[in-house]
């Protein structure tokens, strides 16, 4: 990835979130209080406005400024969440480019921050089902996108046991969890810029 | 002089300012500090808020943390991480209650970990 992928990714995830994000909001009052979409919209625009001061940094100091702007900014439980999975991605590629490795470190981040557990129907699930995909299958970026859309649609299924979902109980079965949803954008958009990175490539 | 300062956290400014107000009521030698919501206004927490605040708080002093609800709790942990060689604890107990009797238990020149273990245990008592 260069830093180039790196601020498109940002980009087309921002766009994602500002285009769905009622739908984020109305997801969150179902099981939450319903400010996820506000939240992650604040988050994103924050870091979409600060790239160009961000250019010519590298991969590493990028993706660590990306991770302390979501932990400023999104004012939720997502923040410290996310902004974990992105600080680990940094520390990750400091040394060397490895989704495999960064990916798992992140996963594992953001279960200790939030004291979670895969299959709590959390955004844990999502960022834990394509790290566990890019280690067995390799680097394959439509496989990443479907993996995390059907991590995601998995939380509608299960019992919500983290947050404010949890308090509803059983209850919460049938609702897609709100931070899945908006990690599924995170990596929807990741695999789109990446698949046309390795188009131009081929071409 | 207590050594150990009081930092709240909450997710409404208001709610910060006012259990700040009650808490300074049992004893005023004790510094409370009390953060809370977005810059904005806005209801949430966020490390960028909290940090100022540890930096006002003089080096010598160690800092007890009441929060109100989950996320804060995330942040608070973040802070503690980013200061690595201040003294910081997170209570998990209620913000007002415990911090109150956190207060008095400091007030009277507990240590950290014994105005924290009053404060856990004995915040029902006080109501």
């Amino acid at each position: 990835m260069t830093t180039e992928q790196l601020h498109e990714w940002m980009k087309e995830t921002y766009q994602l979130i500002q285009d769905n994000k009622e739908e984020l909001s109305a997801l969150d009052q179902e099981v939450g209080d319903g400010d996820h979409g506000t939240n992650m919209n604040r988050g994103f625009q924050a870091i979409v406005e600060e790239l160009p001061n961000w250019a010519g940094e590298s991969l590493a100091t990028t993706l660590q400024k990306i991770g302390m702007t979501l932990i400023s900014k999104v004012g939720g439980a997502s923040g410290p969440l996310l902004g974990t999975g992105f600080m680990r991605l940094s520390t990750s590629f400091k040394n060397e480019v490895n989704w495999g490795d960064g990916l798992e470190s992140a996963s594992e981040g953001i279960a200790k921050r939030g004291k979670a557990e895969v299959g709590e129907a959390t955004l844990l699930d999502v960022w834990s089902a394509v790290s566990k995909s890019v280690r067995e299958h390799g680097l394959d970026w439509n496989r990443v996108a479907d993996v995390s859309r059907d991590a995601m649609e998995r939380t509608k299924e299960l019992e919500a046991k983290r947050g404010r979902g949890a308090l509803l109980g059983e209850r919460s079965i049938g609702h897609l969890d709100p931070g899945a949803v908006s990690s599924d954008y995170l990596f929807q958009a990741l695999a789109r810029v990446m698949k046309g990175a390795d188009d131009e490539c081929r071409t | 002089m207590s050594n150990v300062t009081i930092l709240l956290l909450s997710h409404v400014e208001e709610l910060a300012r006012g259990a700040s107000r009650l808490l300074s009521e049992a004893n005023a030698e004790v510094e409370v500090i009390a953060v809370g919501g977005l810059e904005d206004g806005e209801i949430g927490t966020s490390v960028d808020c909290i940090t100022p605040m540890i930096e006002r708080i003089d080096e010598q002093k160690e800092i007890l943390v009441f929060y109100d609800i989950g996320s804060a709790k995330m942040n608070a942990e973040i802070v503690q991480e980013m200061y690595p060689d201040r003294i910081i604890e997170i209570s998990d107990a209620p913000l007002i209650e415990a911090g109150y009797v956190a207060v008095i238990t400091a007030g009277l020149g507990s240590n950290l970990q014994e105005v924290k273990e009053k404060a856990e245990a004995g915040y029902k008592k006080g109501r």
